[in-house]
């Protein structure tokens, strides 16, 4: 069986066939075909199992809107659920298959819920699974997920890249219909910058779907020669594939390009979709209008189609969807599909029109006053029953069944920014209100202009007033000729029947469900939507909605309008998590930064841990090394013994210069700078407003009026923020002018007893950095290795002898590589994070594990660097009665006993109280094992600490389970006279 | 002369240079960079140094004053970064001479990665990276604008031809990456 359905013309290229299969079988179509129109074309009816009753379904619709046709494509990791087979353009080797069924679709064993539908109804789930109440995520969930839903996910990792691009225009026109055309040509041919996005991968709207004539041409003709005077200018981008799924502020829409999924694969490096964020002065909604059904028994059997998707798989497609079609209206539009059909030599049965008044055809017997009540047809439509206006039935062969309920205009952007439509009686369908997103134009049939020349017309008419509105000022031109003829409509919501009658074909929903929602006092349109899931699938209800409150509104006797809509949210149509993600997944989620010596440190076979952004050496493992703590230790002892080295240009360097400099920082640190002489460096805590410690850190005094200040690696950027915001709010009386200095520089921390040694080599020998001329805390431009500018600062995170050595960031590979090697006779060794934190918990130093947030300066016993003798910020809140209280918080130092561990995160609990949030004393913030004590030790907090040393306490860790007995030290386990420092 | 070697922001002791499609992108080994700020209430005398200094008027916002030998450029309210046409690294110390107490200056040119871009699809890639709007930019636009969430520069030297994107010197390889990902996308 080849395309049976196949008829002749269209818009296909017959000189390209693409193969391609549907649940294994193997089927031909033509480049142009959507896997609609290919399944059409091969006589396919039957394409899936409905969400709930695995009701037989078939597609009903050619766009975007389409709520059956959904089917897995591709496979293996490729594999993606629910894609619509109306928007799935036919490449060769396509290979879809149907979903929700089981075994097959022919034969699907969990349709035996469509004969337990009485049971299912609306509202089945909030009444029957209540209790007991475990039950709902151990048994009844699961079975509910098997047994409902749609495609599955394949598990695994998407192997495309997803893309992300802004985009920016005077006039984006949404929708490349006949409206959409002519506001962009006349845009266009204004000079305004224009993007014309459409959905389809061939411009036209319902051109391409129809035969009208415009300008004196076919249709689609026109839109191919408008397309092609659009090329040619500079100004106008054409984005086909391209769905505008939201607006949001400011002008600004989310357009999502689907670069690759008309190939089997994208090719090599290229995104599959691409999320374009378009920043617009104004915009044009030029998106048509979805047909819709009306309403009657067993209308969802696979065969029953909107009228204009019928007559468009027909006219671009030359695919037939039946041998013999009937058509089911209730307006003049339904006649255009049997006109068409006629012409292209298909049988329609009748014209069921709904009208008393209805007009004549030529094509068919037209069956006035008379609606279709009921199909019959095993897996796909085979006869539909007529109520005669008289009042008897007629039984029609058919093989599909067009319907025309009227067309509802997609305004769905509209209602982005909760705008709500307005019933237009005239046209029996919403129409875009007023409040709509600033900025945003409706044109053409979105807004209810149904006729050729009227969108034409409109199109050109709205892009002129959008344009004149940001001061372009654009031409009318003379329009094509083009068909202006009235729908009619009769409105026509439903046929009374006594079996289920469906709205919502992909909810499965029904004129009964809408029933018992009212009759259960769910009258409101909110809970309608919520009570029977009409509206709340992929689709957002194109095809239900304005059925489903139609009915709701004859229930309780209001308008339509006064029973209203529910909102429209972005995505206007389903589209994958993936392309929100772009490029942002795996390894490329957020850059890194790298210290200058990154790529020595490869060398060495370094391991790297994430510091925020940055990437820096944790430990550099040698030759028989097999657990971290061997190199850890090593590098610790190695560096207390002879010299080590660490690059520390991560630390936040901020530069401050300025006249007021001096009184800048004495007033964002806590502790006195004013008098910092210069040349040297101090150690500085800063406090936030609040009085709780923000950072700390050490700052040069390079110049009168230069300062550098030195901030955590974490904190880097929230010091910079908070400098900032001090200089221009707080005190914008003072001249300071601040730049980061972080990138600028490669520094280098040289500690241990050999480290003056090691870098008397280096520097050059005008530089006297012996004890007595530089002494601790000096600081000093210098040169080294012969003339290049280097900043020399005597300052100790480990409590060792120590400099930090800086050079331009250019030079610092080259400099570890210099430090290196005259460091060899003292065998330097490189250490990392680990081995620092190691030295600094020693020494009792804090760092951002002790400043949480939570934590003063009297906290950490650093009281009398608050000083009274200034202002400064933090200062008068950090004297709170209950931040001086005598029982505070105070840091200690911890020490393991009996061979245990101390944990950091454990809470202390003093020995034989119950372990109870009522009895906690403190918590361990930092842990290590010392080499030098060779015991595990750590930093924490307890309630009056200062005066429990050597107090035995309870370490309590419930969470990994974890308890031992810990001693109270002073937090300095090393040289707490700072002799070494010093020396 | 330092005996020390350096090393481009990539690392390289060569400036790294990609051709994709109809693109080049150029890492700029040793750009020459300094941050000027200009001090409180010397407005008068700050522009009169930068008149001299630059032989032009200082940028508005968005925008840089490109001569012969620098690009001005606006980073803030009174603040600049000053970027010289060929290496120079006594551009600090000469702009410190300059402006005298009208202004702090600080040696910026290791503080930055610069990347330049020529060739046909230069606006198709930024569309790519960067929400500011490439395809409008003539000669002398400048803005600051994240890429991939690293805080970025774009200079327009020429409309539509000629991109310098500045982004901090420790992400250098990462927004190399954003950069040669982009190119390869298009």
């Amino acid at each position: 069986m080849t395309q049976v359905n196949r008829l002749d013309g269209g818009l296909i290229d017959r000189n390209t066939p693409l193969s391609f299969s549907f649940d294994g079988r193997q089927l031909t179509g033509y480049a142009g075909d959507t896997l609609a129109s290919a399944l059409v074309a091969n006589g396919i009816r039957l394409v899936g199992r409905s969400f709930k009753y695995h009701r037989p379904r078939g597609i009903i619709s050619a766009g975007s809107e389409e709520p059956n046709g959904l089917v897995e494509l591709r496979s293996g990791a490729r594999r993606e659920p629910n894609s619509r087979v109306t928007m799935t353009e036919l490449f060769d080797g396509l290979d879809a298959r149907s979903q929700n069924r089981w075994p097959s679709l022919g034969f699907d064993l969990m349709s035996v819920n469509d004969r337990l539908s009485s049971f299912l109804g609306a509202g089945f789930y909030y009444k029957t699974f209540m209790w007991p109440k475990k039950f709902w995520e151990l048994v009844y969930e699961p079975i509910i997920r098997r047994a409902a839903g749609l495609g599955a996910l394949s598990g695994e990792d998407d192997p495309d890249v997803y893309d992300r691009g802004y985009r920016h225009c005077d006039l984006l026109i949404i929708g490349a219909g006949p409206a959409g055309l002519m506001a962009a040509l006349t845009a266009g041919r204004a000079g305004a910058e224009v993007i014309l996005v459409d959905e389809d991968f061939r411009a036209g709207g319902r051109l391409t779907l129809e035969t009208h004539d415009v300008g004196g041409m076919a249709g689609c003709d026109w839109a191919d020669s408008a397309i092609a005077e659009l090329s040619t200018m500079d100004n106008v981008r054409i984005m086909p594939r391209s769905t505008a799924i939201g607006v949001f502020d400011h002008g600004i829409y989310s357009v999502v390009e689907r670069v690759a999924d008309h190939l089997a694969v994208p090719q090599p490096g290229k995104p599959r979709q691409i999320l374009w964020r378009v920043y617009a002065k104004r915009a044009l909604l030029c998106a048509g209008a979805t047909e819709r059904l009306i309403a009657f028994d067993n209308n969802d059997r696979p065969g029953i189609m909107q009228a204009g998707a019928v007559r468009g798989f027909v006219n671009r497609y030359a695919a037939a969807p039946a041998e013999r079609i009937a058509i089911f209206t209730n307006n003049d539009d339904g006649h255009r599909t049997a006109v068409d059909l006629a012409a292209a030599g298909i049988d329609v049965t009748a014209i069921i029109d709904s009208r008393d008044e209805a007009p004549a055809s030529d094509v068919a017997e037209v069956l006035r006053g008379s609606v279709v009540s009921n199909s019959s047809g095993r897996l796909g439509l085979g006869h539909v029953t007529v109520r005669m206006a008289g009042g008897g039935h007629r039984h029609l062969d058919c093989g599909a069944l067009a319907v025309s309920g009227g067309w509802n205009p997609n305004v769905h952007l509209t209602c982005h920014h909760r705008g709500r439509p307005v019933w237009q009686d005239d046209i029996a369908a919403f129409v875009p209100g007023d409040g709509g997103p600033a900025g945003l134009a409706v044109a053409g049939a979105a807004r209810g202009i149904f006729s050729t020349a009227g969108a034409l017309a409109d199109g050109q008419a709205q892009a002129i007033a959008q344009l004149a509105e940001i001061g372009i000022t654009a031409a009318a031109s003379k329009m094509p000729e083009a068909e202006s003829d009235d729908i009619n409509i009769t409105p026509m919501w439903h046929v009374g029947g006594t079996k289920r009658a469906w709205l919502d074909q992909q909810n499965d929903v029904t004129v009964k469900d809408i029933r018992q929602a009212h009759q259960e006092n769910f009258r409101s349109v909110e809970h309608l939507k919520r009570y029977t899931t009409l509206g709340m699938a992929g689709d957002q209800g194109r095809t239900s909605n304005v059925l489903g409150l139609s009915i709701m509104a004859e229930l309780t006797g209001k308008t339509i309008q006064e029973t209203g809509t529910t909102i429209y949210r972005p995505p206007y149509t389903p589209t994958p998590i993936g392309v929100f993600a772009g490029r942002s997944t795996g390894a490329d989620f957020r850059p890194t930064r790298l210290p200058p010596s990154h790529h020595w440190a490869v060398e060495q076979g370094a391991v790297f841990v994430e510091a925020g952004a940055w990437l820096r050496a944790q430990w550099y493992p040698r030759e028989g090394e097999t657990k971290w703590r061997q190199s850890v230790d090593r590098e610790v002892l190695a560096t207390r013994q002879s010299v080590g080295v660490c690059d520390v240009s991560t630390l936040g360097k901020i530069d401050i210069q300025g006249r007021g400099a001096a009184e800048f920082v004495n007033f964002v640190y806590s502790n006195g700078f004013a008098t910092l002489p210069v040349g040297k460096t101090r150690y500085g805590l800063m406090l936030r407003e609040d009085g709780m410690v923000m950072d700390d850190g050490t700052t040069a005094r390079l110049g009168e009026d230069h300062f550098l200040m030195t901030t955590t690696t974490a904190n880097a950027g929230g010091v910079y923020r908070h400098l900032e915001f001090v200089r221009q709010c707080l005190r914008p009386d003072l001249d300071v002018q601040l730049i980061s200095a972080t990138d600028s520089w490669a520094q280098f921390a040289v500690a241990g007893p050999n480290s003056r040694a090691v870098l008397q080599q280096l520097v050059d020998p005008q530089h006297d950095i012996s004890n007595e001329a530089f002494p601790f805390m000096a600081c000093g431009n210098i040169t080294v290795c012969g003339g290049l500018p280097a900043r020399l600062f005597r300052i100790s995170f480990s409590g060792e002898l120590a400099y930090e050595i800086a050079v331009p960031a250019r030079y610092g590979d080259a400099m570890i590589r210099a430090l290196m090697t005259a460091g060899e006779p003292y065998d330097i060794t490189p250490y990392g994070t680990e081995a620092l934190g190691v030295m600094r918990i020693e020494k009792g130093h804090v760092t951002g594990n002790e400043l949480n947030g939570t934590i003063t300066a009297r906290n950490l016993g650093m009281e009398k660097m608050v000083s009274k003798k200034k202002d400064s910020i933090g200062a008068i809140l950090s004297g709170r009665e209950a931040l001086v209280a005598e029982d505070g918080l105070c840091l200690v130092g911890l020490q393991a006993l009996n061979g245990t561990d101390v944990t950091a995160g454990s809470h202390l609990f003093a020995v034989g109280t119950p372990v109870d949030a009522k009895h906690d004393q403190g918590y361990v913030t930092s842990a290590a094992y010392s080499p030098h004590l060779e015991a595990s030790i750590g930093l924490g907090f307890i309630t009056n600490g200062a005066a429990r040393h050597g107090e035995i306490v309870r370490a309590m860790n419930p969470l990994q389970g974890r308890s031992a007995e810990l001693k109270i030290v002073s937090p300095h386990f090393i040289d707490p006279e700072g002799d070494r420092l010093r020396a | 002369m330092p005996r020390l070697t350096p090393t481009t922001a990539l690392g390289g002791t060569a400036p790294r240079i990609d051709e994709i499609g109809g693109l080049r992108i150029t890492e700029i080994a040793d750009p020459s960079l300094a941050a000027l700020a200009m001090r409180a209430k010397k407005n008068a005398a700050f522009t009169k140094a930068a008149k001299a200094a630059f032989g032009a008027n200082l940028p508005a916002p968005n925008t840089a004053a490109m001569t012969d030998r620098h690009a001005v450029i606006w980073m803030g309210p009174d603040q600049y970064l000053v970027e010289a046409n060929s290496a120079d690294a006594s551009l600090a110390g000469t702009l410190a001479d300059n402006f005298g107490s009208a202004a702090s200056i600080t040696d910026a040119s290791d503080a930055w990665v610069r990347f330049d871009l020529t060739g046909s699809d230069n606006i198709a890639m930024l569309e790519r990276l960067s929400a500011a709007d490439s395809r409008s930019m003539t000669a002398g636009t400048a803005t600051r604008t994240p890429i991939h969430h690293m805080a970025c520069l774009i200079l327009c030297r020429e409309a539509g031809a000629s991109f310098s994107i500045y982004g901090p010197r420790s992400s250098a390889s990462s927004l190399h990456h954003a950069l040669i990902t982009a190119a390869a996308s298009l």
